[in-house]
């Protein structure tokens, strides 16, 4: 056996060699390409291929002249063959032809790993029913008179608009019903109608459905209404309805073969062979004209509602103290659109806060649409006195008779009184965070202060706010220069003369020391005097004209010089003094130790005043 | 020659001073107007001053009150908002926002700031810009007047202590510079806006075929994050994201 499946393959493998082998198919068939009017036969599309879970996208032909009555019925079959799959998964329908002549079937198509396979089309020859359908020869046993192919016929849903022509807002009612002459079972919602352009509401209807007899077009037929729906255009022009689709489970009997003995046996409505089948039911599209809403005498408070209404508009109360909320309501009640119904704003005076209002509805869904619309404002008052709160005014647009109607509540005088600022009581329907915050009002403006600027108006745009910037740097700058400047004017001079007074100093020795060698007796004490007279003033910082050796010696003793030092200083400059306006006497060895002593009284001078010096800073 | 430019000095500055005397004296008028309960034509004479080019936290805040009582709260907020920039500890006008906070619609769950967050807002809003400006030129004065010391005395004591001081004080200076930066920067590029219309619906892209992303109402606060032709960005305290049209809100 196996070896005879290797053979059979290598067979195949030859017929068609490498490209045929693993390629998939995508084929139409049919049972029979010339059939008779209404009779059903079948077509099936057939892909086969390796893996048939990547099949998807499968798009039946348009059955165009054909009529569906079952379909599609899907179906797969897999082997396995030395390891190799192959597949085919099959979508079939039962159809049948609605009328004589050539008619196609047209192409199916399919996905398979991204690629699209077409199917060729089948070319139909529909001839007159060679056999004719066989209940016609079944003694007519009341509505059973039925096959497959006229299901169309025996079972229909109509959608019925209760108007064709209506004005913009207005209801209009459509109503759908199931018409059917055959046996039923529950049926499926395949596609809701979609209402383009309308506001629709649902009009209440029983949860089960109920068959009543109608007759139409001379049938008699059992007619359920499924669904009722009241429809508010919302735009005008010619708004259509999209079809209400149902999947019907139709019972339809089996045909019968004639002269078959257990047929004739059986033929009584309890024996009833029947099979199902899944009808997919489809209502016709409804058109209806909106007309606009006459523009000439609309009112001004007109707001778009349409229908029959009351309007009426209440206070809870005429007096009320400051900041004691109060409550307008406005109701309109009547039929319309409800839902929609837009009621008028409250124009509250001023000194009055008037909160978000709050809207309820209460629809009654009856055939006409009506019911109440309520909304309460919260109005608080936030200043003493008589106030008038204008009427409010609603108007609509009656459809019946064509013409606006407007009205008019009567006005609402207040009267606030003074009253505390707090208020504690609660409002319906608010929350405590603003019931709390109810009893606080903003507090009132700023009268004093006189602060305008001009906008914009930044300080560091302006030039002066830039010249009283650089003036005080430029100020600091000069002050600071100025000062140095002075420094090396006056301070600096003294400064100077002290830093250089020892230099000084030693020069004037220097030249004393050439007149002690010129013998030069008169110019070598000048010479010590003005050396040890030139460094007292330099250092102390004393003015020539000043200058006394008693200040001097004074200055000295404050800079804590020694009193043996300031008795040598002492000593010194008298004995150069006096050595100067002397009379030359004894020769060169006094000269010699006087020099000696002027310099080291400067050594010693210059070591401890710097040193105090240092320590002073 | 010197008297012809003191008198063209005197001109000008005469019609400056007569210019924002007819100011104050508009908005006095706005005052009446309020203290008459004729708030319309208070809001009229206040904008006009504001139209004049004039401002203060005083004609937004008087302003906002007006625009409170005749049941505009978008622009109420907007004005409240306008003063705090100009005075953001001002108690009345904080007092008058939460109050005109409370009528909006949108009640947004604001996420609590962090404490430093909080003081270093407080601290920035401390003073206006200008006001900022007077600190920063205050202590640059100071700072020149400690500089001052230190380069003109020779006391070395003296010379010690306005080194000190003027360290401090150059501290100081930079510290408050960056903060009137910061505060200039804050002002001047404002990122929030008010809804001032009475519903927006909020898309999701700056489209307007684009899908509806949330509906916000008057009076909300939103921070302003980016913009693409007339459509702004916005992001709310609680972190929605959407896109409305320029002409939904106005800038503070």
């Amino acid at each position: 056996m196996r070896e005879l499946k290797k053979i059979f393959f290598v067979f195949v493998l030859l017929l068609f060699p490498f490209s045929g082998l693993f390629a998939q198919t995508f084929t139409a068939s049919v049972s029979n390409t010339n059939v008779g009017v209404n009779q059903p036969f079948e077509v099936s599309f057939q892909f086969s291929g390796s893996d048939i879970n990547s099949v998807k996208n499968f798009h039946a032909p348009d059955f165009k002249n054909f009529n569906v009555i079952s379909g599609p019925n899907q179906s797969t079959s897999m082997q396995i063959i030395n390891g190799t799959v192959s597949a085919s998964i099959t979508y079939s329908f039962y159809v049948a032809a609605v009328s004589i002549g050539q008619h196609t079937i047209g192409s199916a198509s399919i996905e398979y790993k991204g690629k699209t396979y077409n199917t060729e089309p089948i070319k139909m020859t529909i001839v007159k029913s060679s056999a004719p359908p066989p209940q016609t020869q079944q003694q007519g046993s009341g509505n059973q008179t039925i096959d497959t192919k006229n299901i169309g016929d025996n079972v229909f849903i109509r959608a019925i608009a209760d108007r064709q022509k209506v004005y913009k807002g207005e209801q209009v009612t459509v109503t759908y019903k199931l018409y059917t002459r055959l046996d039923i079972s529950s049926p499926q919602i395949s596609k809701l109608p979609q209402y383009q352009g309308f506001w629709s509401e649902e009009i209440d209807s029983p949860n089960r459905i109920y068959f009543s007899t109608e007759v139409l077009d001379g049938k008699q037929y059992r007619v359920a209404t499924l669904k009722k729906a009241a429809l508010f255009p919302t735009q005008t022009g010619q708004l259509s309805v999209t079809p209400f689709e149902l999947t019907i489970p139709v019972m339809i009997p089996k045909p019968r073969r004639r002269g078959d003995i257990f047929d004739e046996f059986f033929n009584d409505p309890f024996f009833n062979r029947s099979q199902t089948v899944e009808y997919k039911a489809k209502s016709n599209t409804l058109k209806i004209d909106v007309i606009p809403l006459p523009t000439s005498d609309e009112p001004p408070s007109f707001k778009g509602a349409v229908g029959d209404f009351s309007f009426k508009a209440t206070i809870d109360k005429n007096t009320v103290k400051v900041n004691e909320p109060l409550t307008i309501k406005l109701t309109a009640s009547g039929t319309g659109n409800i839902s929609l119904l837009d009621l008028p704003d409250v124009n509250v005076p001023a000194g009055f806060e008037k909160y978000e209002p709050k809207t309820s509805d209460n629809v009654n869904h009856g055939a006409r649409i009506s019911g109440q619309k309520v909304v309460e404002y919260l109005i608080v008052p936030r200043i003493v006195g008589n106030k008038e709160i204008s009427p409010v005014e609603f108007s609509y647009f009656n459809p019946a008779n064509s013409r606006y109607t407007t009205i008019k509540s009567q006005s609402f005088s207040i009267n606030v009184e003074k009253g505390e600022s707090t208020y504690g009581g609660s409002v319906a329907g608010f929350s405590k965070e603003d019931v709390r915050l109810l009893g606080e009002d903003i507090r009132f403006i700023k009268t004093t202060n006189n602060d305008l600027v001009k906008k914009g108006d930044f300080y560091f745009e302006k030039f002066w706010f830039w010249a009283i910037t650089f003036f005080p740097i430029l100020a600091f700058v000069g002050l600071v220069a100025w000062r140095k400047r002075e420094d090396k004017f006056s301070g600096n001079v003294q400064l100077m003369k002290y830093q250089r007074a020892e230099k000084i100093a030693r020069n004037r020795l220097k030249n004393a020391k050439k007149s002690l060698e010129a013998k030069n007796h008169v110019s070598f004490y000048s010479d010590i005097s003005q050396a040890l007279f030139g460094y007292l003033e330099d250092k102390l910082r004393m003015p020539k004209a000043d200058f006394s050796l008693d200040k001097a010696m004074e200055n000295l003793k404050k800079n804590n010089i020694s009193e043996d030092l300031l008795d040598n200083v002492k000593n010194a400059v008298e004995t150069s003094e006096f050595s100067r306006f002397a009379p030359q006497s004894d020769g060169q060895s006094p000269m010699n130790e006087m020099y000696e002593r002027a310099a080291n009284i400067i050594v010693e001078l210059e070591k401890n005043l710097v040193i105090k010096n240092k320590i002073g800073k | 020659m010197y008297k012809k430019l003191i008198g063209i000095f005197l001109i000008l500055i005469s019609i400056r001073l007569a210019a924002a005397d007819e100011a104050q004296r508009m908005m006095e008028n706005g005052n009446v107007f309020y203290q008459n309960n004729q708030f319309e034509q208070a809001i009229n004479a206040y904008e006009k001053v504001l139209h004049n080019g004039y401002e203060s936290k005083s004609l937004y805040y008087n302003l906002g009150n007006a625009y409170f009582r005749t049941g505009k709260i978008g622009y109420a907020i907007l004005n409240y908002e306008k003063a705090l920039k100009l005075a953001p500890n001002d108690e009345d006008i904080n007092y008058n926002l939460k109050i005109a906070e409370t009528h909006t619609v949108d009640k947004i769950e604001t996420l609590p700031k962090l404490f430093y967050v909080r003081w270093w807002e407080t601290l920035v809003n401390l003073f206006s810009i200008n006001g900022w400006l007077v600190s920063v030129y205050f202590i640059f004065i100071l700072v020149l007047v400690a500089a001052s010391f230190y380069f003109l005395s020779h006391k070395a004591f003296i010379q010690r202590w306005a080194f000190l001081s003027g360290t401090v004080l150059g501290i100081l200076f930079l510290i408050t510079l960056v903060l009137f930066i910061l505060k200039y920067q804050q002002d001047t590029s404002s990122n929030y806006a008010v809804i001032v219309e009475s519903a927006v619906t909020v898309k999701s892209a700056p489209d307007n075929q684009s899908n509806d992303a949330f509906i916000i109402h008057e009076g909300l606060k939103v921070n302003l994050s980016d913009q693409v032709g007339n459509w702004y960005k916005i992001r709310l305290a609680d972190g929605k994201i959407g896109w409305l049209q320029e002409s939904d809100v106005k800038i503070i």
